[in-house]
């Protein structure tokens, strides 16, 4: 009796401390998730120039040391065969095969290699098979590929900080002879109904929290397509927490999906051969896990020599749910332009819609946001600077002016214009310092920088508004004022277009042209859009953008410091 | 006692009918028949040969007494490595009621690309007792 006494007494004891334990739980300070780092690095190609780098001793993922040994899970796309046999794949245009002294280097920065890519099989069954024995000798995993199709769909399970991540490889970039089969060495071909039966497995009996599925895909264009679209659509309802893409050679769109991040091709990272400025720069995509899935994510620029050689920018973009936010709260990225500046964007005569440099530094923005993108036009200057502090757009594309600045935060300047006067051919108007005087009318677009300018700076001249930049020679010519002020070069046509008119040499002023984002949306958004802007001044997106749309007249601006 | 018999009826065909692939090949003026049993593990199933020339699989998963798809590959096999030819894909094919009825491939005839050899099959769906 005693002892079933002491016995219940326990059990009372036990029940109470039990039904106490979530309210002692709750009463501990909360502990932070555990996370893991996961880096990822486009296309790797070791032979080449590459592979006679290595040979000299040089390493050629030295310039990004610091950020493989800050990670703590480090993959790649290993594009080429590293073997020593075999032999080349009749007709193809194209074969790689590197010498087994990279492993030495890959072994340094590397847990595991991501073999699904079309140039697995440049040198057949026998060298991809010493390869295989070759990775699994040095100590570096490898996923998308296998001795057989099993071992090919078999994820790569990592666990750190009690995290499981499973990865997965496919190739459907052709040819498709290299597939793997019951009985034979290969890689695992993105058959929709085995990627969604993968990631399940992944899930269920690989029991892993996180599922990344590692695609080798598209063409070379910047922008996805339909069928990657679709195949990461499903790779994500079947479970995937991030879809990570490659083989295009240049850094394709970012997306979202029911809040997962798709990165369609990350480029290049270690390729020698290519000329384009987009093939020579790709991301090293870092990401931070934990249970839930991606936490957050880093893009880290790497600008490749013509050696083939990654070197990090030092511009390096950190996204997370409340930065998507602070450009996209609509969930769009309302951009700003303004076709009253034809150097920097214009409606396309034919489809009416938006073109010019601004529109592609909108839509490169919302690409690496993952985010769909709404072009908000509007016709002078000072109406998308009214949309922009009140919030009705997101971003948009002014010259930097102080009297703008207290609603926007603007970058440093991406390209610089030169502000000049036009004149009647028989003006006696030789130089622009001799404007300036009583006698004299300058006409200007009303609310441009060239207005807020010339505003502050002209004492004596009187100074009238035409409600657009684009009429300003218009009402020059029509009411016969002294002087018209503007951009150089639509002058410059202006002169060439109409009879007895001419410019005064050299330049008024010289306009810094900056992105810009409410200064509401905080400091971090500021400093994302600075370091986006910096990232495509030297990454030559900018360069491209103007000669792509034939703008002379606008020079690209220096670095930020 | 109608009931009782069709619920035996449904019983058994529910028990011991289980689908399988018949397909039938030409090649060479040679003619061979295989069958293919569902199999739960795709990445398991086995490619056979054809004549020393050409490879075949075929994967039928299945689950309770549904085929819920039929994967197709044929290939080249060339001296380095088969190349494939040609891959189709049944979503949910209906099982034919017998073997003389329309089978679910019709005849296929496919080209080798080094000298033009012509390899056909024609595959039933169909269920038998297990």
């Amino acid at each position: 009796m005693k002892f079933l006494n002491s016995y219940a007494f326990v059990q009372f004891i036990a029940v109470w401390v039990l039904s106490l334990s979530p309210l002692l739980a709750a009463a501990q300070p909360s502990t932070k998730p555990s996370t893991v780092s996961l880096l990822v690095v486009g296309d790797m190609m070791l032979a080449g120039a590459p592979g006679k780098a290595m040979q000299q001793g040089r390493d050629p993922f030295g310039g990004f040391s610091k950020l493989f040994k800050d990670s703590d899970i480090r993959i790649g796309n290993l594009e080429c065969v590293v073997a020593t046999k075999g032999s080349e794949e009749p007709d193809k245009p194209n074969t790689f095969r590197a010498h087994p002294r990279s492993l030495k280097y890959l072994r340094k920065y590397f847990d595991a290699v991501g073999l699904a890519n079309n140039h697995s099989g440049d040198f057949g069954p026998e060298a991809f098979a010493e390869m295989l024995g070759l990775l699994k000798k040095s100590g570096i995993a490898y996923y998308g590929a296998g001795h057989n199709l099993k071992e090919a769909h078999t994820p790569m399970m990592f666990e750190r900080n009690g995290i499981r991540i499973a990865i997965l490889g496919y190739d459907e970039f052709q040819p498709r002879n290299f597939e793997a089969d019951h009985d034979r060495v290969g890689v695992a071909w993105s058959e929709d109904e085995q990627v969604v039966r993968d990631i399940q497995a992944a899930r269920k009996e690989w029991r892993a929290d996180i599922v990344i599925p590692v695609m080798h895909w598209g063409w070379e264009e910047p922008v996805a397509n339909a069928r990657q679209r679709q195949l990461a659509r499903l790779m994500i309802d079947a479970g995937a927490d991030a879809v990570i893409g490659g083989h295009p050679h240049q850094v394709q769109d970012t997306e979202r999906y029911k809040n997962k991040p798709i990165f369609y091709s990350l480029g290049n990272f270690v390729f020698d051969g290519f000329s384009l400025p987009e093939n020579n720069r790709g991301w090293a995509l870092r990401m931070e896990l934990d249970k839930s899935g991606v936490r957050n994510w880093q893009v880290h620029t790497a600008a490749i020599s013509s050696k083939g050689i990654p070197s990090p920018t030092k511009h390096v973009l950190q996204f997370d749910n409340t930065m998507i936010q602070s450009f996209a709260p609509t969930g769009k990225l309302r951009a700003g332009i303004n076709v009253g500046n034809p150097i920097l964007a214009k409606l396309d005569a034919v489809t009416q819609k938006p073109v010019g440099v601004s529109v592609d530094l909108a839509t490169e923005l919302a690409k690496r946001l993952g985010v769909p993108v709404e072009y908000v036009v509007f016709d002078a200057a000072g109406k998308s600077v009214e949309a922009l502090s009140t919030e009705k757009v997101d971003i948009g594309f002014f010259a930097v002016d102080p009297m703008r600045a207290d609603a926007i935060a603007f970058t440093a300047p991406y390209v610089l214009i030169q502000g000049s006067y036009l004149v009647h051919k028989n003006s006696p108007l030789q130089r622009n310092e001799e404007v300036d005087r009583p006698e004299h009318s300058i006409v200007v677009g009303k609310g441009s920088a060239y207005d807020l300018f010339l505003t502050r700076e002209i004492k004596q001249a009187k100074l009238v508004r035409s409600p657009t930049s684009p009429t300003v020679v218009e009402m020059f010519v029509a009411e016969k004022h002294d002087v018209a002020a503007g951009v150089k070069q639509q002058l410059e046509l202006d002169a060439k277009r109409l009879p007895d008119l001419r410019l005064l040499p050299g330049s008024f002023m010289v306009i810094s042209q900056a992105m810009g984002v409410p200064k509401k949306r905080g400091a971090e958004a500021e400093k994302f859009l600075r370091t986006f802007i910096e990232d495509m001044k030297s990454s030559g997106f900018v360069q491209q953008a103007l000669e792509r749309h034939k703008i002379e007249g606008a020079s690209i601006a220096p670095p930020s410091r | 006692m109608k009931l009782f018999i069709s619920a035996l009826w449904l019983f058994a065909t529910q028990v011991w009918a289980s689908p399988q692939l018949s397909c039938a090949f030409e090649l060479n003026g040679h003619s061979e028949t295989h069958v293919f049993k569902p199999v739960t593990d795709p990445y398991l199933a086995e490619s056979i040969d054809i004549g020393g020339r050409f490879r075949f699989k075929a994967v039928v998963l299945a689950s309770a007494n549904q085929v819920d798809l039929v994967n197709l590959y044929v290939s080249y096999q060339t001296r380095r490595q088969p190349m494939i030819l040609q891959h189709a894909k049944f979503i949910k094919p209906t099982l034919q009621p017998s073997t003389q009825a329309n089978s679910l491939t019709g005849r296929v005839a496919v080209y080798s690309p080094f000298l033009g050899k012509e390899l056909v099959y024609d595959c039933n769906l169909v269920e038998v007792s297990a």
